[in-house]
């Protein structure tokens, strides 16, 4: 499809929906399983969905479905939210230096989709200069963003009206094409002694504080890791 | 009305933790040390989301099991080949091998 593009923003646009596809398959039981969760929730079908256009956030959507069903009062789920969501203010400081140079309404509006799987997407292509066009790589943002709210959509929809007739979508194991999809992006990057580690502790704290509720465990052994990586490029430029 | 409101609600804070720092980081000089503390987030952040889902078994660590098995195999190639689509391949048929003739 981006042979037919005129322009390099359409290219671009195109190859961000294009790689993104991996990961918005991968998500595509989660959708369905969180449409599952909001029907036994006892949540009408436009609830579910219109969370799905304005919230726009996988795990979060998921947890607050359930705590829906266990009647917790709604400003604690809001609370919860946040905490569950906190990992995307680093995400957001990660990609800033790159959106610099565009209009407040682009960055704004990019900002709406960075998920997870949007993320994972399009910080690889804006690290390598050698991969697409400079000037107009947030054309490639909005497409993965754009690519996997309208999946998105789509899932909640099929889950929450036939999902139940589906079966369990975790009984394929679908639910581990996440995970490997992440193996198959990060495993190319750790190129550096500081990488490897930053990754290795990371894992390392992430495993041992699963237990954490509200996904604070994931935010741990990423600062974890982050700090790693920096003590050992400290350790490795004095040495 | 009361979902309207829960909707907002999660949208408000949602958005607040995804625009906040492009934000914050669009306007100031940041100092150097954030800077590269940052360049490590995308690599701690897959290898976080990534080692539970392949370790943990309801909560427990266990090397017997098919997606640490299906995990590892997913590595070596993506180490080997660099090969987004061929990974996938290797850690999914793994997986379903692993889990049809020997483990669960």
């Amino acid at each position: 499809m981006t042979r037919a593009c005129a322009s390099a923003r359409c290219r671009e646009f195109f190859a961000g929906a294009r790689d993104i596809m991996p990961l918005v398959i991968g998500a595509l039981p989660f959708g369905i399983l969180y449409g599952v969760v909001c029907l036994t929730a006892g949540m009408p079908g436009w609830v579910a969905q219109a969370m799905s256009a304005c919230v726009f956030a996988g795990s979060a959507q998921f947890i607050a479905a359930g705590l829906v069903g266990q009647g917790i009062p709604f400003p604690f789920i809001v609370l919860t939210t946040f905490i569950v969501n906190l990992r995307h203010a680093l995400y957001g400081a990660s990609v800033a230096p790159y959106l610099r140079g565009l209009s407040a309404a682009w960055r704004a509006f990019l900002a709406f989709g960075l998920t997870d799987e949007s993320y994972a997407t399009v910080i690889v292509h804006y690290r390598d200069e050698a991969r697409g066009n400079a000037a107009v790589k947030h054309w490639y943002f909005l497409g993965a963003n754009m690519a996997m709210f309208a999946f998105w959509q789509l899932n909640t929809a099929v889950g929450y009206w036939i999902g139940a007739a589906l079966g369990d979508p975790l009984a394929l194991g679908l639910d581990f094409v996440l995970p490997v999809v992440f193996i198959a992006i990060l495993i190319p990057q750790l190129k550096s002694r500081s990488t490897i580690l930053s990754a290795l502790v990371a894992g390392a704290v992430a495993v041992l504080a699963a237990g954490l509720p509200n996904k604070l465990g994931l935010l741990i052994a990423i600062a974890a890791g982050m700090l790693a990586g920096m003590l050992t490029e400290k350790w490795n430029s004095r040495s | 009305m009361e979902f309207a409101l829960l909707i907002l609600g999660m949208a408000l804070v949602t958005y607040v933790t995804r625009y906040s720092m492009i934000v914050i980081l669009g306007r100031w000089q940041v100092p150097r040390a954030v800077t590269l503390a940052l360049t490590y987030v995308p690599m701690a952040a897959f290898a976080a989301i990534i080692a539970p889902d392949v370790l943990l078994r309801q909560g427990e660590i266990a090397l017997v099991n098919a997606r640490f098995v299906a995990g590892t195999a997913a590595i070596l190639v993506a180490a080997l080949t660099r090969h987004i689509l061929l990974t996938i391949a290797v850690g999914m048929g793994t997986l379903w091998l692993v889990q049809a003739f020997l483990i669960h």
